[in-house]
């Protein structure tokens, strides 16, 4: 197996030199290119002042398109601005985030989870905002309350809502209804024990392959929305308290929303453990549910994508013997996204203006990404856009952000509530037992909270 | 064999080297000795001054329950990886290497799944398992080998093996493709004078091949065995960590305690719990196997 | 003997065919999802093939803006690859057949850096680069991907070198050869296919990688195509344009494809014909 003939010293040398010009030349190619590459760095244009603008990406339209035209609008006012719009997606947006942030260069300006502004407060990443809003004259009253009590964390204000969305509605296909022999109108739930009857019903008269309820509990931040809605809406406002830094979880409020989330499983699709949003709109859109529990913002996709017989309303009150009463109406858990300014940002008063400027209700109707979070603009935007606006505004006015929204160790808490459901609805814990597990836990997350 | 040792030999290798220890010190062991650090203080910011609390945060992670069921399943996830990833690696090798129409597109094919981004390569792994949309369920329905549609990601056992197939079939070119080339340094004289001995195939594999390529069998396995230990796109979308922190392993626990809880401390603690059980496993792995450098 | 040499190969057959299948089952299913048109993308049960196949998926995603994170990847991989090989070549030539103190901890050194798990890692490193200034580059991400592929690529080029018989060389430098002559002239050509296994997997590496390109990467420009990937996957992962996602993965697959069309003759590089047979 021996190659060629070596030849004596002299030819081997030339060789030798012809392999070192080679790999040198490739080296030197590759090497230019990459530098060549290199200098076309984010359009960091000279003499300007960048506004990095990072916001979660929208997918009925192009938001891109959106930030880029508001950008022009407020670079026209102000010629000495250079605006850099840049979106994430959501499962990635928070590590991008803190990684610049931890790592000393943060955008000038970012939308945050409201979930997120008490870990990122207590963290020092945010600038306080009260004095600049009392100059501004911005009053809360302009917005959702629910909205802009997750931004004031130990009594200061470190953001300002942008877009808000709340969890959750009943929506259902008024053909499958039909189908299954229920008169969409007359025979809609109005208690829970209904719901979860009726599903039961139509179990067994929907084609195989139907589902009467499309639901989920797979991923932490969508399990305990859920989770946060029936607590609610069965009359418990939070998952613990917040002057004690307990946990209060010992309730029968508590008790009831799980099994009503262990039997919402029983007539839902299989797959219900590792399943969330991305499955369960897609069954229902796809005309495979009769029921499911989502989202205002799902309306959009399901005018464009959905079955075309569809139609929302309220998760109905628990109001009964199997599952206690509450305050008669839903009450959701309240998500959105509030504009901040970071500490280690740079020209803050200017991104200050940005923010005034994307507040204007033409802009802010534009960029949001879900609803916008004053009132008055969210009427309108509601109004023209989804079906029953009356229920959408009810329930949004209503709700609190979720729970523990305040508690810096708030994803770790999302995480046990996400657990304690599957334990449940797998049969892996009874729910005594869960619930126990469920207030060890968490209080062993607020002993961690700054105090 | 290495050939024999002449005087200059340690000047040029150090000369070889030298670079690479310096680009891998400077980028590499900082971060490290920075992770190192942060294991042993209460984390409160990456730049700031940090609050030295010794053993605290290693005490309490083994106290906890959720590090031995990280433990375990890891452990378990990629000791299966690996094997499975061994046999069809070796075995999809040695096919390949045979000649038959159409093996030049194979062999292209081949790598397409080690190629795709590992979140790509999640969803649609995940829509395969999919109960009641996805290609299993209707191929085992269609054949009648069960009766509903089944939630493989939902048990934890069947979520693993379901885990374990999607790694495999993610990681295996990794291994076809080393074996591949592999299989060409084998000499061919041995291989046609262990015939004319009368030797068949499983002898050949045994005594000529195996041995042959031992040293990449060695590199392959170790990188894989790491690899897959720390791998965390496909369990991140396919279970999450689900069903109850039956699929929680090292990398997304790790994430998640760094990107979504912030606890950069905990994450610190985890990684080296992880990397130490990397060394471990690398050390008895490379004495028992007789690894020469 | 006839009819066992026949079932043989049948059995080989057979295996191919159930290897092909296993393999290229998802791959078959992206491509014609990538195919179909919304309605039949979630159909129970689930076609294999599209009924009425549309190129709207690839019409979505054929904007400058895909072309731009397309190339971005190409870019950083195809760098990534191309100076691991140089790099790594000669060192890994060295570890196997020059002696000298303190190879084995060197060795153990080089090994340690893929034993960490990366989410850890990221954030002193983003310092690292922030302080060289070379966030939003492509430098950036080539030098994280070098940082950590090429000690596995001297490792995996060892493993190759040591595959090739000392005799060969020692016969040339018999012969007349200088050391380097036979570094050159006999161990390069036989490493050929142990440099392009390699190269791909330094290629490969650098193209599917997550979350370097996450954190490094904030512009839209500059983005690569595995973040890129996610922006289909839309708002909070729901309402998933499927097609357009299967489309994307099914252009992203390409170059890999081809370059290994192309390259699988060198690794293979015929010097040894099938060791089944007989």
């Amino acid at each position: 197996m021996s190659e060629s003939k070596p030849t004596p010293k002299k030819i081997s040398r030339r060789t030798f030199l012809k392999y070192t010009a080679a790999v040198v030349g490739a080296a030197a190619v590759v090497g230019a290119a990459t530098y060549y590459f290199t200098i076309s760095k984010a359009p960091m244009v000279a003499g300007k002042k960048v506004i990095r603008w990072w916001q979660l990406i929208q997918s009925a339209k192009n938001l891109q398109f959106a930030q880029q035209a508001v950008g022009a609008l407020f670079e026209r006012e102000h010629p000495d601005v250079k605006i850099v719009p840049a979106v994430y997606e959501y499962p990635a947006y928070q590590a991008a985030l803190i990684t610049a942030v931890e790592g000393g260069n943060p955008p000038e300006l970012a939308t945050v989870n409201n979930v997120w502004m008490a870990q990122f407060a207590a963290a020092g990443y945010l600038e306080p905002l009260d004095d600049r809003i009392k100059e501004a004259g911005i009053k809360k009253e302009e917005f959702f309350p629910g909205a802009w009590d997750s931004c004031v964390w130990r009594g200061k204000t470190y953001g300002i809502p942008l877009d808000v969305g709340v969890w959750a509605f009943l929506y259902y296909n008024r053909d499958l209804f039909k189908q299954a022999g229920y008169d969409p109108d007359k025979d809609f739930p109005k208690t829970w024990e209904e719901l979860i009857d009726m599903g039961k019903e139509m179990k067994k008269t929907l084609p195989a392959g139907v589902y009467p309820m499309a639901l989920g509990a797979g991923l932490d931040a969508y399990t305990c929305v859920l989770y946060n809605l029936f607590l609610r809406t069965r009359g418990q406002m939070d998952i613990a308290d917040r002057e004690t830094l307990k946990a209060n979880v010992n309730t029968p409020e508590n008790h009831d929303a799980l099994q009503f989330y262990k039997d919402l499983m029983e007539i839902s699709q299989p797959g219900f453990l590792t399943q969330w949003e991305p499955e369960t709109s897609l069954l229902f859109a796809s005309g495979k549910a009769a029921m499911t529990l989502d989202g205002e913002w799902m309306s959009d996709t399901f005018n464009v994508k959905g079955p075309s017989n569809w139609d929302v309303a309220d998760l109905p009150p628990p109001g009964g013997e199997r599952y206690g009463k509450g305050p008669g109406v839903a009450i959701g858990s309240f998500g959105g996204w509030n504009l901040v300014i970071f500490k280690e940002a740079k020209y803050k008063d200017l991104v200050w203006e940005f923010i005034q400027f994307l507040l204007k209700p033409e802009n802010m109707w534009n960029i949001v990404t879900l609803t916008p979070a004053k009132i008055e603009v969210a009427k309108e935007f509601i109004a023209t856009k989804k079906k029953r606006p009356e229920i959408i505004m009810g329930t949004l006015s209503r709700s609190p952000p979720h729970c523990a929204y305040w508690a810096v160790g708030w994803a770790e808490i999302s995480r046990i509530q996400h657990n304690t459901v599957q334990d449940i609805c797998s049969g892996r814990k009874t729910i005594e037992q869960a619930i126990a597990d469920e207030e060890n836990a968490i209080n062993a997350v607020l002993a961690k909270e700054p105090r | 064999m290495p050939a024999p040792f002449k005087k200059g030999d340690t000047i040029i290798a150090i000369f070889f080297l030298l670079p690479i220890i310096i680009f891998l010190s400077a980028l590499f062991f900082y971060p490290l000795f920075q992770v190192l650090w942060l294991s042993f203080t209460s984390f409160s910011s990456f730049k700031g001054p940090q609050r030295f609390v010794g053993l605290e945060n290693y005490l309490k992670a083994i106290g906890s329950p959720i590090l031995g069921i990280v433990l375990r399943n890891t452990i378990i996830l990629t000791f299966f990886v690996v094997f499975v990833d061994f046999l069809v690696g070796l075995g999809i090798a040695l096919l390949l290497n045979e000649k038959f129409k159409g093996r030049d597109i194979i062999r292209a094919l081949i790598v397409l799944p080690w190629a795709m981004p590992g979140v790509v390569a999640a969803y649609l792994w995940k829509f395969m398992f999919n109960p009641e949309l996805g290609l299993l369920n209707a191929f085992l329905l269609s054949i009648g080998a069960i009766k509903g549609c089944v939630a493989w990601l939902d048990n934890p056992t069947t979520a693993m093996i379901a885990l374990i197939t999607s790694y495999v079939w993610k990681g295996s070119p990794f291994m076809i493709i080393m074996y591949l080339a592999a299989l060409q340094t084998v000499p061919e004289e041995m291989l046609d004078a262990a015939v004319i001995d009368g030797a068949g195939f499983w002898q050949k594999l045994r005594y000529i091949i195996l041995p042959h390529i031992s040293p990449i069998i060695n590199i392959t396995i170790l990188l894989a065995t790491f690899w897959t230990f720390n791998y965390f796109e496909l369990v991140w979308v396919m279970t999450g960590g689900g069903p109850y922190e039956s699929t929680q392993i090292f990398p997304t626990y790790i994430y998640q305690s760094a990107f979504l809880w912030r606890d950069f401390s905990l994450a610190s603690v985890f990684a080296v719990f992880d990397s130490l059980l990397l060394i471990i496993f690398g050390i008895t792995f490379i004495l028992v196997r007789k690894v020469r450098f | 003997m006839f009819t066992f040499r026949l079932l043989r190969r049948v059995l080989f057959y057979v295996a191919i065919v159930i290897v092909m299948i296993w393999v290229l089952l998802p791959i078959v299913w992206m491509i014609s999802t990538a195919f179909k048109p919304p309605q039949e993308q979630f159909t129970a049960p689930p076609s294999l093939f599209p009924v009425h196949p549309t190129l709207n998926n690839f019409e979505t995603i054929a904007t400058p803006w895909f072309i731009r994170i397309f190339s971005n990847s190409l870019i950083v991989a195809s760098s990534t690859a191309a100076l691991a090989i140089i790099i790594s070549i000669l060192p890994s030539y060295a570890f196997a057949r020059l002696r000298f103190r303190g190879k084995s901890q060197l060795f153990y050194l080089i090994i340690i850096s893929q034993i960490f798990p990366l989410a850890a890692l990221i954030i002193p490193l983003y310092i690292i680069f922030s302080t060289l200034n070379l966030l939003n580059t492509y430098s950036s991400l080539i030098i994280a991907y070098l940082a950590f592929t090429i000690p596995t690529a001297v490792w995996l080029l060892n493993g190759f070198v040591r595959g090739i018989p000392t005799e060969l060389e020692e016969s040339a430098q018999i012969d007349g050869c200088s050391r380097f002559g036979a570094f050159i002239r006999i161990v390069l050509p036989l490493l050929a296919p142990g440099i392009v296994a390699t190269a791909t997997y330094v290629f490969i590496c650098a193209w599917q990688e997550f979350l370097f390109a996450l954190v490094l990467i904030s512009s839209d420009e500059m983005k690569t195509l595995t973040v890129g990937i996610l922006r289909f996957l839309g708002q909070y992962s729901y309402a998933i344009d499927w097609g357009a996602i299967m489309a994307a993965c099914t252009i992203s697959s390409l170059p890999v494809f081809v370059l290994f069309m192309l390259l699988q003759r060198q690794l293979v590089s015929g010097l040894l014909r099938g060791s089944l047979k007989g």
